[in-house]
């Protein structure tokens, strides 16, 4: 059997991997260990979030498919830091765990050029640097020009409950350890991490009516920019409280933590951690904030967020009977801690294939990353370039100014990471830039030319664009005078009066609009729809500060343009790298920016470089 | 790491005659060209080594001692070895010359504290520190940046840089966790830390421009009307107390720079043009010159002429040294003449009463007593424009976030609390995104 493509570990990485590279025309097959989970939630029944919003919607925008299939499944949506500034709204969505996954089997299934199989792959078939396929446990053979490997935390999984260890991928699911021990023997770097997840209690035994609710959004807002006829559920959450009683209780079992007891030694996540560590890091909180999520429509699980934990059973269902509106809770499945295998991700290029093994490409958690949203990211990407490396054409690498995403793989191939690496707004050094009402604009384009957004859809995006431009262009090339007509005016919708005259974009971005405030300046603009509105206003919001990031971009590219002499001996560089001075040498490269395509070559590098050329020739 | 760097050598101590004198070798190659010169093998870091040392003809050039450093505990970062041999520039000359022959390159100025910086030996602010140091002309100068080197202006940077990074792991918290319950008061509580820090910023500033004479050395300026005295008493003072250094050009063709030293102070005095050259160009550049050039000054000297009466010329200088804010030094000079000027008018400045041609003292007592007081301040001390430009950019920048703090728009709170870490960063250490992730974590419990 042979394929152009063979995806290995059908969740939210590989879901998008394949899909990705199948919509490109490519035969593609994808191999999970359980067809039934394929886009399973092990964790939390939600999308989205902060920072982590921002990479649905521009996976979205990409055509890849959580934001679709999050507005299919959504039980409420939300937007989280409405009252902040655009740049760091998140879009959130609980979820019906069962009919997303349900919804991206059915999208695959349905895909043209995507087979999907349930087998179990134990080894990876290589001929001299390069892989060629893989070997299942049940011993078939596939052949593939591109590999992609997405097994979560599959990778020599160990489950831990209190004293009780089990191997397994996910609570009853195989480990996949033929595979983990096949990556360690072709000298990929691999390392170990824990994560884990908390309880989830039978909505029946638990009493609402003492907890605070929470619905979504009143108008709730689609992912997708592609998704039409919106019109979702609104579920409530719930919210209760620890109280001193759940810490004595988790305290007085410290002893039989496996985080604490030496039965797990790997890292895990300092932003997502059990509760016995919070209690044991945070003794003087008298409570902790609990959120409880429905996990489908029928409301019969509830997910209790906040509550991960890998203490033993006993000890899990006695603590959440101590919680408010939780006395008579039943636990369906109890929490646990996971240790996997991950790869360390500076064995990566930017494309996400491995440098030692030729078209191997690893996404999502394997690659030390956590979250749904981190993994499909990845594996959209792997399957996109995957795909172009088959049709000979250059890689498709996003910038750090560019978008999340390529934060993301940048962070990942250059830096490694050592804990499972969460996405936040704040790893974006131009997050002002980076919004996730504008990733459409960013993005979109890059998604048609790879023949994964429709001209339809395509053609809506650059409509919009232009009307927003027009706009813009406009606020920037005209003043608004202290008349006695616009002082009035500015005096009977609430905004500072000006004292001389003022760009139009300054007068709007300095103040505080609203649609109907800009109306009432502007009457002209009624003709145009509240996204396009919503769009103008927070882009006149953001134009200086905007004008201000993208001098630090031109900055940046500036050093990045540095050139390196041809005759320049690397080895006089001190604070090199034998192995970086190498790999100069070999590539000779003539400006910076080519130095930073070197695989290998660390930002620390290019910054003692940059430095060196600069005193080179002068006198320190 | 090392061994791939060329190893470069100098002679460390000052050229003239000295009982010792030092070579320094750093590099890869420091201990293999200690091996050569000596025909020793064992060298064990940090001892003392007493040897003979031969040039390339095996001839013995001098008895020495050789100090081992081994990578990476050294100056440089990189092995190092230092020969002190005996004193005068020849045994030092062919010491260095040996070296170079065993496979050094001769240092570039300051290379020795570059290869520390870029190997993290050292940050921004002490390599600034050294280049400064060896070029101090004072011992005020010598003494700040002493203080420098120890870390003082690292440690301060390093507060700073502290307090702003827990600031902004506050708002990046508020932004990517949006529904954790945090601390109510944050706002109040940022605004008055951030207000407190960017008064101190301002103040910092402001004292080491009042004070940027301790390094540069003060800029005195000498006004009166003409034919006052002031180049007697300028060249009076000259030969007083001449500084090292000679005359130096000014920025345009009609002002003159000398410098003197005054007790442990360096003093640069700006003199309108031509002073020693013809006296009549001074007439025709009148009173406006001398008071331009007052502007910039650290202290100003008001000569009047004790021997004619006071006039409009001598009123111009009262009104001016009644408005200004800075130490003012007022001398009547010609007291060897019969007195004609009305003291009453500028008898609430203390005036002292001198002669070019006979004690004039007086004047440079009562500079010196300035000059001590401006040493006296012990706060921190920035001493490049580098410095102060970073500092005040820093000030600016956590100005500019308290605005949109106050409506909490937390993303441009992180803006400009960003660019005020990179500027205060700059100073000594580079600022890396990391650091923000691992306050977050430390100061809160995060995370569900």
């Amino acid at each position: 059997m042979k394929y152009d493509v063979i995806v290995v570990g059908g969740g939210h990485a590989g879901s998008e991997a394949a899909l990705a590279c199948a919509r490109m025309g490519h035969k593609t097959m994808l191999l999970t260990i359980l067809a039934e989970q394929v886009a399973a939630s092990s964790c939390n029944p939600a999308i989205g979030g902060l920072a982590k919003g921002h990479l649905v919607k521009e996976l979205d925008a990409l055509g890849g498919e959580m934001g679709l299939v999050t507005d299919r499944a959504g039980l409420q949506f939300r937007i989280l830091n409405a009252s902040k500034g655009p740049a760091v709204r998140g879009s959130r969505a609980q979820i019906d765990m069962d009919r997303y996954r349900i919804a991206m089997r059915d999208t695959i299934l349905h895909t043209p050029n995507l087979d999907l199989c349930q087998e179990m792959v134990e080894e990876l078939l290589i001929e001299g640097e390069s892989v060629v396929g893989v070997k299942t446990a049940m011993a078939n053979e596939y052949e593939a020009h591109k590999v992609i490997i997405t097994t979560g935390t599959f990778l020599d999984g160990t489950i831990h409950i209190g004293e009780h260890k089990q191997k397994a991928g996910r609570a009853g699911e195989f480990a996949s350890i033929g595979l983990s021990e096949n990556l360690r023997m072709l000298g990929l770097e691999v390392g170990r991490l824990k994560t884990g997840t908390c309880a989830r209690v039978d909505g029946s035994s638990i009493d609402f009516d003492v907890m605070e609710e929470h619905p979504g959004d009143e108008k709730p807002v689609a992912f997708s920019f592609r998704t039409e006829n919106f019109d979702p559920v609104n579920i409530p959450c719930h919210v209760t409280y620890t109280n001193e009683k759940t810490h004595k209780i988790i305290e007085s079992n410290f002893y039989r933590a496996p985080l604490f007891t030496g039965q797990i030694d790997s890292q895990g996540p300092r932003y997502c951690p059990s509760i016995e560590d919070k209690i044991n890091r945070f003794r003087e909180r008298p409570r902790h904030q609990l959120f409880v999520e429905p996990q489908t429509l029928e409301k019969n699980e509830y997910y209790i967020n906040g509550l991960s934990t890998s203490l033993p059973p006993e000890v899990q269902r006695e603590m959440i009977q101590s919680i408010k509106g939780m006395e008579q809770a039943k636990i369906v499945r109890y929490g646990y801690a996971i240790e996997y295998d991950y790869v360390q991700p500076t064995e990566l290029r930017h494309t996400l294939e491995t440098k030692k093994i030729k078209n191997l490409y690893l996404a999502g958690q394997i690659n030390g990353t956590t979250g749904y949203e981190e993994a499909a990211a990845q594996g959209l990407m792997a399957g996109i370039n995957a795909a172009l490396a088959l049709e000979g054409k250059e890689p498709f690498v996003l910038r750090r100014d560019e978008a999340y995403i390529g934060v993301l793989i940048d962070d990942l191939v250059t830096k490694g990471t050592k804990e499972p690496y969460r996405m936040f707004t704040s790893r974006a050094e131009f997050r002002l830039l980076l919004r996730e009402d504008n990733a459409v604009f960013r993005l979109s384009r890059y998604g048609h030319n790879l023949g994964l957004i429709d001209s339809q859809t395509m053609e809506r995006i650059d409509d919009a664009r232009a009307q927003i431009n027009e706009v813009i262009e406009d606020f920037k090339s005209t003043f608004i005078t202290p008349t006695k007509e616009n002082l009035a005016l500015l005096a009977s919708i609430g905004e500072d009066k000006i004292t001389d005259k003022v760009y139009t974009i300054d007068v709007i971005g300095r103040g505080n609009y609203d649609k109907a405030k800009l109306l009432k300046l502007k009457p002209e603009l009624e003709k145009y729809d509240d996204f396009i509105i919503e769009q103008i206003l927070i882009e006149a919001k953001y134009y200086r500060y905007i004008q201000k990031q993208k001098a630090g971009v031109e900055k940046l590219k500036a050093m990045m343009e540095v050139k390196i002499p041809e005759d320049f001996d690397f080895k006089t560089v001190s604070g090199l790298s034998t192995e970086i001075i190498e790999k100069l040498e070999t590539y000779n490269p003539p400006t910076l920016q080519a130095a930073s395509r070197i695989s290998g070559v660390t930002p620390a590098a290019l910054e003692i470089l940059h430095i060196y050329l600069k005193m080179r020739g002068v006198t320190p | 790491m090392t061994s791939k760097n060329s190893t470069i050598a100098a002679i460390a101590t000052a050229s003239g005659v000295a009982s010792i004198a030092i070579v320094r070798v750093s590099g890869g190659r420091a201990l293999h060209i200690a091996r050569t010169l000596s025909k020793k093998e064992r060298f064990t870091p940090r001892y003392a080594h007493l040897a003979t040392l031969y040039d390339t003809h095996d001839d013995p050039i001098d008895q020495a001692i050789i100090l081992y450093f081994q990578a990476p505990l050294s100056f440089t970062g990189e092995d190092v070895v230092e020969f002190q041999c005996h004193g005068g520039q020849v045994v030092a000359t062919q010491v260095l010359e040996s070296v170079l022959a065993a496979g050094a390159s001769l240092a570039q100025p300051g290379e020795f504290s570059k290869r520390a910086f870029l190997n993290g030996k050292i940050d921004l602010s002490k390599a600034e520190a050294i280049a400064k140091l060896i070029e101090s002309k004072s011992f005020d100068a010598a003494k700040i940046l002493t203080k420098q080197l120890k870390g003082e202006l690292q440690d301060f940077v390093a507060e700073s840089r502290e307090q702003l990074l827990t600031a902004l792991a506050y708002s990046e918290v508020s932004i990517d966790y949006a529904e954790e319950d945090l601390p109510k008061d944050l706002k109040d509580n940022l605004t008055q830390k951030l207000q407190s820090l960017s008064e101190l910023l301002e103040k910092i500033v402001d004292s080491s421009r009042r004070r940027r004479g301790l390094i540069e050395g003060f800029k005195v300026s000498i006004i009166g009307k003409p034919n006052v005295g002031k180049s007697s008493l300028l060249n009076a003072m000259l030969s007083y107390n001449r500084a090292i250094v000679s005359d130096i050009a000014g920025t345009t063709r009609d002002t003159i720079e000398e410098q003197l030293r005054i007790g442990t102070h360096l003093v640069r005095i700006v003199d309108t043009a031509g002073i020693r050259n013809s006296e009549e160009m001074i007439e025709k550049l009148g009173i406006e010159k001398s008071l331009e050039a007052a502007k910039d000054a650290d202290i100003v000297l008001a000569l009047f002429d004790g021997s004619k009466p006071f006039e409009s010329d001598d009123a111009v200088i009262v009104e001016m040294l009644q408005n200004t804010d800075k130490q003012c030094v007022v001398a009547v000079n010609k007291s060897d003449l019969p007195q004609k000027l009305e003291a009453r008018a500028i008898q609430g400045f203390e005036p002292l009463f001198i002669s070019t041609k006979g004690s004039f003292s007086a004047v440079i007592d009562k500079m010196q007593e300035f000059l001590d007081q401006a040493g006296l301040d012990e706060e921190i001390m920035l001493t490049s424009k580098r410095q102060l430009d970073a500092v005040e950019q820093a000030k600016e920048q956590i100005d500019a976030a308290l605005v949109p703090l106050q409506n909490e728009e937390l993303e441009f709170f992180s803006y400009h609390l960003q660019q005020a870490v990179e500027q205060i960063s700059s100073i000594s250490t580079p600022f890396n995104s990391e650091e923000v992730l691992d306050k977050m974590f430390g100061e809160f419990c995060l995370g569900k």
